[in-house]
């Protein structure tokens, strides 16, 4: 019954929106992937929160396709009043460079709150003869094109951070691409490819023995992998992590912005969610909007410099 | 001597024109790259070549067969109102919603046969139209517009 | 082995809380109809529900969401036999021969024959994840590029020979549905193939549209005019008639212990899973069964690829589980309930959680159960189904593929896909060819294209990288001989259909 009230109210209450009494509707979370997904798992972890503090109905609903595409359109075409925020990760960014022919411009989303930033970790086969970065960056820079890196995917980060990675420190490799990180991760421990870069979520397979973590794409190290070092440590200047963050429309305006900004920062700046978070990774350090978009910025310079070198093609 | 057009022939005509069709177009549009760094059109061509070959076997199989008796007709008359109702459906549900386009749907399809006079067709698609949007938007919780811009 | 006991009893008392009990219950329910009704399979009816997990215990969402994963692989079949409209794409196999037994008039023992297969089959799955799970992981592992590639194509070998009449049609469909995979996005450049600019195919055509499409619409075109429905059969509805003859039952034992260890092993194989067991299978008895009425009616090709099917979905649980690789969508959402639950897939999972590792063992053995006790008494009910004129009936199915894709997708241009899909598989049927080994190139198709791609990449451009390992060589050696053999057989009957046609034109000739 109460879903039926509130698809009522949804369609019948279409008024322009007030920011003081934001939000007057249900308001929709747009997530771009599946139900299941990290990303998704974060939308619905909020949820109650949200609706607690606006005494409004709070949706998460699951928009996956064209690697997150068709959910960032959906959002990038809402009315602007703030009932449809999207919540995504790197995808949004990458694509914006990656796939130029979708119709959908990042410019038309306005960045509003930063979730955080995973952190990726150069992980190696277990029987990779060495140990240290410098080694194999040496080692690559002899060998062009031989040592073999795999990703979960043309675009994804991983694949991205390998190139970012190879850019710093002046080498070429061999992607593999794989459909996921378990696959591609399943072939560093079998030791049909070298390695890959991975999230700090493959730790429990460091642990065991069968990868190994030869170093951190963070500022700092991380608690789990005391003695991983990070790339900034052996001087290579590299850090890169997906990026979770919450999006509206352009248009919508700057005083909705900044309730939503608000509702989440005090829905996810709370001690346990950050430890939560932290503890698969993420560098949850609190951003304001500005430095949020000032960062969405740098990402896209830094893709558009690899699309100029040739290391990424668009498509 | 009975004209050597039977089904199977035309079948393996068609799967070899598929082929081809396919190949050429994999190969004007997609890479090839070599076997040491496969293209994305390697897979294709391979696949849309071999796929001909399939088909000039058949034809040849075809043709040493002989004709069989044609035993099923093509259904014209449900083949284009099935497809149709579906085609209304795809176009009328962006604008009217879920039931007004279920409801179009099974009355158009219901002309495939001519069993149920128009009164009892009107009662059948009132039926499914409840279902639909009972089972879908208050069971299974879809939020789908029921009549666009009123429920 | 007495630690296996301990675990399984630890597990027993995990299942059965009372709470997670009904969970079970709920999910095998639920399931159940989900699965019977076309347009909806297993991954819409997960995503749909997966939102309640997020206010029970982990153990109760997870035995919740496997409920409904079985239910609607079972529930499938029931739609497969009764209207050959294949509930969820997985359950294809079973219109093969278990729609011509309910025009036969045995459609209730078909159904009492697939919830035993299906238990047998799942039974058989839980003791290799009971017993095995560590191995299997672990020969998963053996399994790199090279050797999914040779398995492929021996799936597909297979999958062309279960199609009756030519074996060059069954190779033909299955190359159809090789190329209909590629759409896409290209896994390895991102290049968009055969998308010809429309945004809905940038992923691919969808699965669930595809099957809908050529399988449902399809069967809907051509039975409309054509009264010869399993409806017009008399059904004798007492329990005595959906019992199986002594000598169904002698013929479904072999099939069903085969099919179990088909299933499983392509269970545990991340990628492979059921629907690949299924036609694997159904090959398999067509290849040793000693009878001629494969795709008339043998139970046979009921039994072997239910069991295969039950038995791979629970496998399919051990990559997912140990390797934190889910081998589908639907593995994928149960992996994500996982994590959400602070619960991390991987090596360590069975030693650092076994209460949660055992009860979910143990829960699926109960929903096995259930699903058995819950559809024993349902036979009847789904047969009776069968007494509605299918004149009433075809609008509501027609409905139902529709929705169900439609909620799938959010999208309406998933509708055209079927509607094209629907053209393109009634056309298919006019011409005589059989679309199920189109669905299996359609979902390896992709992964083969990636798989030779890989081989290749990593070994330079080496082809004799394809035959490196032994499992390789097996697997090539198999589907040159089945190739070999099966057109052979084609060439025979030719020849007989052909030397049959000369008497009797020459008789004719005579008189």
């Amino acid at each position: 019954m109460k879903k039926i009230v509130a698809a009522l109210a949804a369609c019948l209450v279409a008024s322009a929106v007030q920011a003081e009494d934001y939000p007057a509707e249900t308001v929709t979370i747009v997530v771009p992937y599946s139900a299941g997904g990290v990303t998704d798992s974060y939308a619905r972890m909020i949820q109650p929160a949200l609706q607690e503090r606006w005494g409004q109905t709070v949706i998460v609903e699951n928009k996956p396709g064209s690697g997150s595409m068709v959910g960032a359109m959906d959002v990038a075409r809402a009315d602007p009043d703030g009932t449809r925020i999207l919540m995504t990760a790197y995808g949004v960014i990458s694509n914006e460079v990656l796939m130029p022919d979708i119709p959908f411009d990042l410019a038309d989303l306005s960045p509003v709150y930063m979730l955080g930033r995973g952190s990726n970790m150069l992980i190696m086969r277990p029987d990779y003869p060495m140990d240290d970065i410098t080694d194999i960056v040496a080692w690559a820079k002899e060998h062009p094109g031989e040592l073999k890196l795999a990703s979960s995917g043309v675009g994804a980060s991983p694949h991205i951070a390998a190139e970012l990675l190879a850019n710093v420190a002046g080498f070429d490799f061999l992607h593999i691409p794989y459909q996921g990180s378990a696959p591609s991760r399943l072939d560093v421990i079998a030791g049909r490819v070298d390695g890959m870069m991975d999230g700090i979520s493959s730790v429990a397979y460091v642990e065991s023995g069968d990868i190994k973590a030869i170093a951190l794409a963070a500022e700092e190290r991380h608690p789990s992998l005391p003695d991983v070092p990070t790339f900034k440590e052996k001087g290579i200047d590299f850090v890169f992590g997906t990026i979770f963050g919450f999006y509206v429309p352009k248009d919508t305006p700057q005083e909705v912005q900044d309730e939503i900004f608000a509702a989440l920062d005090a829905a996810l700046h709370v001690p346990e969610t950050e430890a939560l978070l932290n503890k698969q990774g993420m560098d949850t350090t609190r951003r304001t909007q500005a430095e949020f978009q000032e960062i969405v910025a740098k990402e896209l310079d830094q893709l558009k410099e690899l699309v100029a070198k040739g290391r990424l093609t668009p498509q | 001597m009975r004209s050597i057009w039977s089904k199977d022939v035309a079948t393996a005509v068609l799967i070899i024109v598929l082929g081809v069709a396919v190949l050429l177009y994999a190969q004007g549009h997609y890479k090839f790259g070599s076997f040491r760094s496969p293209g994305p059109g390697l897979f294709p061509v391979l696949v849309s070549g071999v796929l001909a070959v399939v088909g000039v076997g058949l034809l040849i199989q075809a043709l040493m067969q002989g004709t069989a008796p044609e035993d099923v007709r093509f259904a014209w008359r449900p083949f284009i109102l099935i497809l149709g109702a579906i085609a209304v459906f795809a176009v009328t549900y962006p604008v009217t919603g879920v039931a007004p386009s279920v409801f179009l749907m099974v009355i158009i399809s219901s002309y495939s046969d001519n069993k149920l006079p128009l009164k009892n067709k009107v009662l059948l698609a009132s039926i499914v139209t409840v279902i639909a949007v009972v089972l879908f938007t208050m069971i299974l919780g879809v939020r789908l517009p029921v009549i666009a811009g009123v429920w | 082995m007495s630690t296996i006991l301990d675990n399984a009893m630890l597990g027993l008392g995990v299942a059965f809380q009372p709470y997670n009990l009904a969970f079970c219950f709920l999910g095998v329910f639920l399931g159940t109809i989900l699965g019977v009704i076309p347009g909806i399979g297993v991954l819409v009816s997960i995503s749909l529900l997966f939102p309640i997990t997020f206010h029970v215990e982990p153990v109760a969402a997870l035995v919740l969401l496997a409920g409904i994963y079985y239910g609607t692989t079972y529930g499938g079949s029931t739609s497969a036999i009764l209207l050959n409209v294949p509930g969820t794409p997985s359950s294809a196999v079973a219109c093969l021969d278990g729609h011509p037994m309910a025009q036969k008039g045995r459609a209730a023992t078909a159904l009492f024959m697939t919830t035993v297969a299906s238990f047998f089959g799942g039974s058989v799955g839980i003791i290799m994840l009971m017993g095995f799970s560590p191995v299997i992981a672990a020969s998963a592992v053996q399994f790199g590029s090279a050797e999914y590639f040779a398995l492929m194509v021996l799936g597909l070998i297979a999958a062309s020979t279960i199609a009756s009449g030519s074996m060059l049609k069954g190779i033909a469909m299955v190359l159809i549905g090789i190329l209909m995979g590629l759409v896409g996005s290209d896994v390895y450049t991102g290049t968009l193939r055969f998308t010809f600019g429309q945004m809905a195919l940038f992923e691919g055509i969808s699965i669930i549209a595809l099957a809908m499409g050529i399988f449902g619409v399809t069967e809907v075109i051509h039975s409309v005019l054509n009264i010869k429905k399993a409806g017009e059969a008399n059904h004798d509805l007492s329990f005595r008639a959906m019992l199986p003859t002594r000598q169904e039952m002698r013929d479904s034992w072999m099939p069903m212990i085969r099919g179990s260890m088909i299933g499983s092993f392509f269970g545990a194989l991340p990628g492979t899973g059921g629907l690949i067991a299924a036609y694997m299978s159904y090959a398999t008895e067509k290849r040793v069964g000693k009878t001629e009425t494969f795709g008339k009616g043998a139970i046979q090709g009921v039994t072997g690829p239910e069991s295969a099917n039950n038995a791979a979905d629970q496998t399919a649980f051990i990559p997912t589980l140990t390797l934190g690789i889910p081998g589908s969508p639907t593995m994928a959402i149960i992996l994500g309930v996982l994590i959400i639950h602070g619960i991390e897939p991987g090596p360590m999972v069975v030693v650092n959680q076994p209460d949660l590792f055992w009860g979910l063992v143990m829960s699926f053995w109960v929903g096995n159960l259930m699903l058995l006790i819950l559809n024993i008494p349902m036979v009847g009910l789904w047969v009776r189904l069968l007494r509605i004129p299918f004149h009433l009936m075809y609008p509501a199915i027609l409905m139902f593929i529709v929705m169900g894709v439609l909620t799938t997708y959010n999208d309406e241009i998933q509708v055209w896909v079927v509607l094209i899909c629907g053209a393109f598989g009634y056309l298919l049927r006019y011409l005589g060819m059989q679309a199920a080994p189109l669905i299996l190139g359609f979902v390896l198709g992709p992964m083969m294209e990636e798989h030779f791609r890989r081989t290749l990449l990593l070994n330079g451009g080496d082809f004799t990288a394809f035959a490196g390992s032994a499992i390789s060589q097996v697997c090539l050696g198999v589907s040159a001989l089945l190739l070999v053999y099966g057109l052979f057989v084609t060439y025979r009957t030719r020849l007989r259909t052909v030397q049959a046609q000369r008497s009797v034109s020459s008789r004719n000739s005579q008189v």
